[in-house]
């Protein structure tokens, strides 16, 4: 079955003052129709900005993208002109993003901000963009969605705003929904129920969905696959169950230690991972995790890992030194 | 940053010497200090910069066009033997010994007796009948002065006699003496005061060592003696030399003052005004701020709404009432100009109040004992300086612009009663001058001097803001 | 936005009151008395004169006339032109001002926020750094340098318009381009500010997936937003512009209030200054009151407040 969506060694980089940063290194990944998949990750570790770059949406200059290609419905993404992947942008795949409180135009009435992608993309008349758009409000959960529509941002709590937006990013049934940090910045009671709200919309729609987080939690509930990601790389990818009862890589390992668990005894302190993530301008040789890996031997401090592991359906791979050690111990 | 690399140990930079380092890197408020620098220096020392005193007339030389080299002596000089004759400094600024020679005028008549010939209202003739004593060396004698007091049968008359030259025995132009036609009627005998003197054909010389500047002269039946800016003697040399020269760069007014000198002591009043209100306004501005900031609660809140009230209020109006009312003194001018610019002041001092009032050493010297006052002039307004010292000079651009805009608008300051010409009121002089457009310089060159001078100093003040306050970068 | 208004409402003629009365006893305070010069040196005749201004009453009892008086719309009698109420002088002058400094604001309002946005859209290109440039100079250079040396330049010059006047359009240009040119700077910079500060906001960013065009991200979603600043400038502008006008209407002798303003302070004609001094102010209150409402207007979250 070919993939809905095929990013092939997607690279971003940015020219700042202080050098070129090196924000995504050549990631490969794939989204199949229906699948959620959750992108982990430290903030800076060049999750959003991936899924930027594949929507043409990073300023150049500074930014640069390059990668072989990132297909999706027989085109690529990457080569697309601005025309072409604007058509696509809102339309076929659409975005949502971390802050709904910024993430709103405060001084444009919900009602044009809902419907105006649709009239942009497509010959509608007000009027029916309007119907659609309290049709949409009505299946994200906003009570008297035809009235409020024509309310101004300011005067919706966080959750609300964040259901606007996916009201917003449904309008025109994209084929995938990007969500970067959907939940960051709402209160955990709400977080829960956006997330449901997204699990709830893959049920009656069918849309396929990235889910961009730096939430374990997050991931662990709605996703299907995911793929962990360090200084713009993957680390560690696979199935969701099979990523966090095995985790393999050092720094998933360590992220899943640093998230509270009701399963462990409460007075057990939670680890954290020592040091801070790299410099992007000088990323460190080798596995870039190397400077904070308790398990770092020599191979790692100057070889780069490649992905292994069986790419196979419903297996995990992963990019490090250890798992391929660990096979040629068992051997 | 691999973590072979030794540890850098980096020697720490003081707030002063880091806000120096991004101050130098601004290009524009480089050159903004540069240009600010040098005007003040300009200012500063006026009178070694010019090179004829800016309220010398040359009348002849009325609209000098820019660039014109002018012989100093022939027009300017007018020597009498034995008596000492002061003019604006005269520099040579060649190497080496350079000789000079002038051409002497001397006054040969106190009095000229002049027939006035004056039938009806109209044509009136002057006919120079005797001089007194009159040298044999003379060659031709000349009439000059702006306005001049005839005396005549029927008292006096005050008369504006045009720049002219007159050949013995011959008769003057009916344009001569317009207005002497009322109150003489027939032939009547005049006494022309103090306005005839005669060109020599003797010449007098001297020499200059390199950078020498003279200011006097006094000559003498065989010899001349030079005296420096402060009087004292340079030295007595005989008579026989080369003329001074000066070129009027910036060309010369309608009373054919030299245009560069006037900027140049022009820049002395805008500067001297900027800076004294500037002051002025500090001293209000911090004094109301850093109570307002200390005191805080309602005292606080009430002043700063007043201050917001101030700041709703267009100033120049009240600035024109005020010094219409009290007059052009230069000292109302400091007061009213710096009462109006203390507001944004107020506020910084205020705000940096507020914020350092919370930080830990003002803590300690409160729990040190130390009294209110006392942390206030201590702790509060040196911490604070910075920022002033950046306000500081974007307020001295402002001042100097609006003391030019009083200026432009015919409200010069006064200083014992002379008024002093700054630029604005060069340049509404040089508007008043146009013409037709043919007398430029005398507008483009004091308009331009003013422009380039805000131009730098904006420069530099918002440098200096970037530089000390890099949170306020882009913000206005 | 009732509040808001309200509050607005009641600061503002606050403002003006304490400019009045600045005025008022500051002409008061002046040494001498306004007929002193005059040929009429007959102690009657100047004592008819005071009483004539009520010049013979204590202070405070002429302040309360002055603010009664005020109130009632009478500005009282010139004391130059004693044929002339103030009243009449006003509404002579009054028109060529208002006329030029409406223009000069429209004028600076669609040039500065036009290249203003221009520049801020294209940053860091030829456009936006020469127009910041030259927004520079505009800001930095008083407009009675900038004024003459257009006029030197555009009429004596080229001849493209009349050197001073008052009537025909022709002889509006040049007194409203001086008039507005600091302010189109100060604009247009306001404006690059608040656009960049605009389209780096996360809403803009939704705008763009949702793949609107440039075009139209800025007009419909940034515009208004980096509006915002330009509009409260507009007030402090007003009171920037009536300072100007003093200058222009000098330069081109405009017959406009400005001119007369500062006619009437080197003659010292008190009632003519108080009276011009009172129209100025109201004018500014009233402009000040127009710019919070539209500010309200631009910003749903000041008008739901």
């Amino acid at each position: 079955m070919t993939p809905l969506l095929d990013v092939q060694n997607l690279s971003v980089t940015f020219d700042t003052d202080d050098g070129v940063v090196q924000a995504v290194s050549d990631l490969s990944f794939h989204l199949d129709e229906g699948e959620i998949l959750g992108i982990v990750g430290e903030s800076g570790s060049g999750k959003s900005v991936s899924c930027l770059a594949m929507m043409g949406l990073v300023p150049s200059p500074p930014g640069r993208v390059q990668g072989r290609c990132a297909r999706f419905e027989g085109e690529d993404l990457l080569t697309l002109s601005a025309r072409a992947i604007r058509k696509v942008r809102g339309d076929r795949i659409s975005m949502i993003f971390q802050d709904p409180m910024t993430s709103l135009n405060p001084y444009l009435r919900v009602s044009s901000q809902l419907t105006e992608a649709m009239r942009t993309h497509r010959q509608v008349s007000r009027k029916d963009a309007l119907d659609r758009a309290v049709e949409l409000l009505d299946l994200v959960h906003i009570p008297d969605a035809s009235r409020r529509i024509h309310d101004y941002p300011h005067q919706f709590s966080g959750g609300m705003r964040q259901r606007v937006m996916i009201a917003m990013a449904l309008m025109l049934e994209p084929k995938i929904l990007i969500a970067d940090e959907p939940t960051t910045a709402l209160d955990v009671t709400i977080q829960a129920q956006i997330l449901d709200l997204l699990g709830e919309i893959r049920q009656r729609l069918g849309t396929s969905m990235i889910l961009i987080t730096h939430d374990l939690g997050v991931v662990a509930g709605v996703c299907d696959r995911v793929g962990v990601m360090y200084a713009g790389r993957f680390c560690e990818m696979g199935p969701t169950d099979l990523l966090f009862s095995d985790p393999s890589h050092p720094y998933t390992r360590g992220l899943l230690r640093s998230v509270p668990r009701i399963d462990r005894p409460s007075h057990a302190t939670l680890s954290t991972i020592q040091g801070n993530p790299p410099n992007m301008t000088d990323p460190p040789a080798g596995c870039a995790f190397h400077p904070r890996c308790e398990e770092q031997f020599d191979r790692c401090l100057v070889e780069r890992p490649e992905w292994m592991g069986d790419s196979g359906e419903g297996q995990k791979r992963v990019a490090c030194w250890l798992e391929e050690s660990e096979a040629e111990g068992s051997e | 940053m691999s973590t072979s690399d030794p540890v850098k140990f980096v020697a720490g930079r003081s707030l002063w010497q880091d806000a120096f380092r991004r101050l130098l890197r601004n290009r524009m408020a480089v050159v903004g200090a540069i240009v600010t620098l040098l005007l003040a220096c300009i200012a500063i020392f006026a009178e070694w910069v010019v090179p004829v005193d800016p309220t010398y007339q040359e009348l002849h030389h009325r609209f000098g066009v820019p660039g014109q080299v002018h012989d100093t002596t022939p027009e300017r000089l007018f020597l009498v033997e034995g008596e000492r004759t002061s003019f604006p400094p005269l520099r040579y600024r060649g190497k080496g010994t350079r000789h000079f020679r002038f051409l002497v005028q001397q006054r040969i008549a106190t009095g000229v007796h002049v027939h006035l010939s004056a039938r009806s209202k109209k044509v009136r003739k002057i006919q120079l009948t005797r001089i007194d004593s009159l040298p044999e060396s003379v060659e031709r004698i000349e009439v000059r002065g702006d306005r001049e007091v005839f005396r005549h049968g029927k008292g006096e008359e005050e008369v504006t006699v045009l720049d002219k030259e007159i050949v013995l025995g011959e008769k003057l132009d009916d344009v001569f003496l317009p207005l002497l036609s009322r109150a003489s009627r027939g032939r009547q005998k005049l006494v022309l005061n103090q306005v005839v003197r005669a060109e020599t054909n003797q010449t007098l010389t001297f020499d200059l060592e390199s950078d020498q500047t003279v200011r006097g002269l006094r000559i003498d039946n065989q010899t001349v003696a030079t005296y420096d800016l402060v009087g004292r003697l340079v030295q007595e040399v005989r008579r026989d030399g080369k003329p001074f020269q000066h070129r009027h760069l910036l060309g010369q007014d309608m009373h054919g003052r030299d245009l560069f000198s006037r900027l140049v002591f022009g820049a002395r009043i805008s500067f001297l005004i900027g800076v004294v209100a500037t002051l002025v306004s500090l001293f209000i501005g911090v004094f109301y701020g850093a109570v307002a900031g200390w005191v805080g609660g309602r005292v606080d809140s009430f002043m700063m709404r007043v201050v917001d009230i101030l700041y709703g209020i267009p100033y120049m109006f009240l600035v024109i009432i005020l010094m219409t009312s009290f007059g052009r003194d230069v000292r109302v001018m400091f007061i009213a100009l710096g009462a109006v610019q203390w507001l944004t002041m107020a506020r910084i001092v205020r705000g940096q109040v507020l914020s350092l009032k919370e930080k830990e050493y003002i803590e300690a010297a409160r729990a040190s004992g130390g009294g209110g006052f006392w942390i206030l002039t201590r702790h509060l307004i040196p911490n604070t300086l910075g920022v002033i010292a950046v306000y500081t000079t974007l307020t001295i651009p402002s001042v100097i612009l609006q003391e030019s805009f009083l200026s432009f608008l015919g409200l010069s300051p006064e200083w014992q009663g002379q008024p002093l010409e700054s630029w604005g009121a060069l340049t509404w002089n040089g508007i008043q001058a146009l013409g037709t457009g043919q007398n430029w310089w005398l507008l483009v060159f004091p308009a331009m001097t003013l422009a380039i001078t805000l131009f730098s100093m904006n420069f530099l003040g918002d440098g200096l803001r970037d530089a000390f306050d890099p949170q306020m970068k882009g913000r206005t | 936005m009732a509040r808001y208004l309200f509050r607005r409402i009641l600061f503002l003629p606050l403002v003006l009151l304490v400019l009045l009365t600045a005025s008022f006893f500051l002409m008061r305070a002046a040494p001498g008395d306004p007929f002193a010069n005059e040929r009429g040196r007959d102690p009657e005749i100047q004592k008819n004169l005071k009483a004539k201004y009520h010049l013979d009453k204590p202070l405070w009892v002429q302040y309360g006339i002055f603010l009664k008086n005020l109130l009632q719309g009478d500005l009282g009698l010139s004391t130059k032109y004693k044929d002339r109420t103030v009243n009449e002088i006003v509404a002579g002058h009054l028109p060529p001002s208002v006329l030029l400094g409406v223009i000069a604001l429209l004028l600076a309002l669609v040039v500065g926020v036009a290249t203003g946005t221009v520049a801020a859209v294209r940053q860091n290109t030829v456009f936006d750094y020469s127009t910041m440039a030259v927004a520079m100079v505009g800001i930095s250079a008083p407009t009675f340098v900038v004024g003459p040396l257009l006029v030197l330049v555009f009429a004596y010059y080229l001849h493209w318009f009349p050197i001073t006047g008052w009537g025909s359009w022709h002889e509006l240009i040049l007194p409203a381009v001086t008039l507005a040119l600091p302010f189109t700077a100060r604009i247009s910079r306001l404006m690059r500010t608040g656009m960049l500060e605009i389209i780096r906001q996360e809403f803009i960013k939704t705008a763009r997936a949702k793949g609107l065009t440039e075009t139209r991200i800025v007009l419909r979603h940034a515009i208004r937003g980096a509006l915002l600043p330009v509009i409260s400038y507009l007030g402090p502008a007003t009171a920037e512009i009536m300072t100007g006008s003093l200058v222009v209407e000098k330069i081109f002798q405009v017959p406009g209030i400005g001119y007369e303003f500062v006619n009437s302070a080197l003659n010292r004609d008190y009632s003519l200054v108080l009276g011009l001094v009172a129209v100025f102010g109201t004018l500014l209150v009233f402009m000040n009151l127009l710019v919070d409402i539209v500010y309200g207007l631009l910003d749903p979250r000041i008008r739901y407040e």
